[in-house]
């Protein structure tokens, strides 16, 4: 009786002890885990940011400016920045590519393995020899990327970029409406962020900036 | 004689009015957007003024260093840039009209030669009542160049 009292007593100690522990684990654990949520809610709200599930660019193959295959191969350990356009746009286009290249000294001071990609949706005038000459304009680090128009439609697809040419009988001054947003691809290929217009630099380097944080955090 | 002087005084009266109408319409700072070798569409930006009491209509721009001008606006719509052109532009009675990047624009097309930044064009802007003023559009280079070594 005694020795079963004591039982029980040990018994009641240890049980007392363990649900303590356990309510502490518990709670340890839920404090934890609401701070993860929370730092989860504050970090959806990077502008732009597409997270989580970002699409991998995998199936494509176009023609930089020199001449050379361009294809997903080169996103890899790098970020991308792309903008889609045309030589013959007088207004977005050469703004844009002009804040592309001011801005381009500075994210490369952040991260030295940033490529800007100009791709060109009128691929029929924007001939290999003419994006060279375009891209160089802004920087001649810049990459133009060109080829045929399957080819173009192919990445305008993976990235869900909308373009549409206003072709008129023999007008070859015909303009073409397309997506003005900027797209930043991660080193591991995948569709991290997108900057929509209208555009200023201080916009778009921030941006950029947030959402390369927030990847290279994830690890 | 008598008909020779009413002939001058119209003249004159007709210059002066021209005048008139000149100094009630402004061309402020019109210049013309650098573009890349090869690039044969360029665009100009600048502000016009009107300082009379009725609206007035931009109806036509010329440069003999381009095949043609015309006027667009860029709008961008969920994203897509799209530009819309306008045959015509009316300028609100004491208002004015602003080209500027990512909206109005002039759009120049084939210039007869590369234009660099520093060069002095030529342009006549026309509007209706026959109001037609010269102006100097500059072309400036708004991009920061990287220089590779």
């Amino acid at each position: 009786m005694l020795y079963k009292l004591a039982q029980s007593k040990y018994m009641l100690l240890a049980m007392t002890a363990f649900a303590v522990l356990a309510a502490a684990a518990g709670f340890f654990i839920s404090v934890k885990q609401t701070q993860r949520e929370e730092m989860q809610l504050v970090r959806v709200d990077v502008p732009g940011l597409f997270w989580p599930n970002p699409r991998t660019l995998t199936q494509f193959e176009v023609q930089d400016n020199k001449g050379n295959v361009f294809d997903s191969g080169q996103l890899l350990n790098k970020w991308s920045l792309i903008f889609f356009g045309y030589t013959h746009c007088p207004d977005i286009c050469p703004v844009t590519m002009s804040l592309l290249g001011q801005i381009y000294p500075k994210l490369k001071k952040a991260s030295d393995n940033i490529q800007v990609l100009f791709v060109t949706v009128d691929p029929e005038r924007d001939t290999i020899d003419k994006l060279n000459d375009y891209i160089a304009y802004f920087n001649d680090e810049f990459i133009g990327l060109g080829g045929n128009q399957k080819q173009i439609d192919q990445l305008t697809r993976l990235l869900g970029v909308a373009w549409f040419h206003q072709k008129k009988e023999g007008d070859s001054n015909y303009l073409v409406d397309h997506s003005a947003s900027l797209f930043l691809i991660d080193p591991d290929k995948r569709l991290v962020g997108k900057i929509s217009p209208p555009h200023t630099a201080e916009m778009i380097k921030s941006h950029i900036m947030e959402i390369q944080t927030f990847i290279n955090e994830q690890g | 004689m008598n008909k020779a002087r009413l002939f001058l005084f119209g003249l004159l009266t007709f210059i002066v009015q021209l005048n008139s109408y000149a100094n009630e319409i402004t061309l402020s700072d019109i210049w013309i957007n650098e573009a890349p070798p090869g690039v044969s569409i360029l665009a100009a930006y600048g502000t016009i003024i009107n300082h009379i009491d009725k609206p007035i209509i931009l109806t036509n721009i010329n440069s003999e260093l381009f095949e043609k001008i015309e006027l667009h606006e860029s709008v961008i719509y969920d994203g897509v840039a799209t530009m819309k052109q306008h045959e015509t532009i009316t300028i609100p009675a004491n208002g004015q009209l602003e080209f500027t990047q990512g909206g109005y624009h002039m759009m120049l097309f084939s210039p007869v030669k590369r234009l660099v930044a520093g060069e002095q064009i030529n342009m006549t802007v026309d509007f209706d009542n026959s109001i037609s003023i010269s102006v100097i559009a500059e072309v400036r280079r708004t991009t920061h160049h990287h220089h590779h070594h």
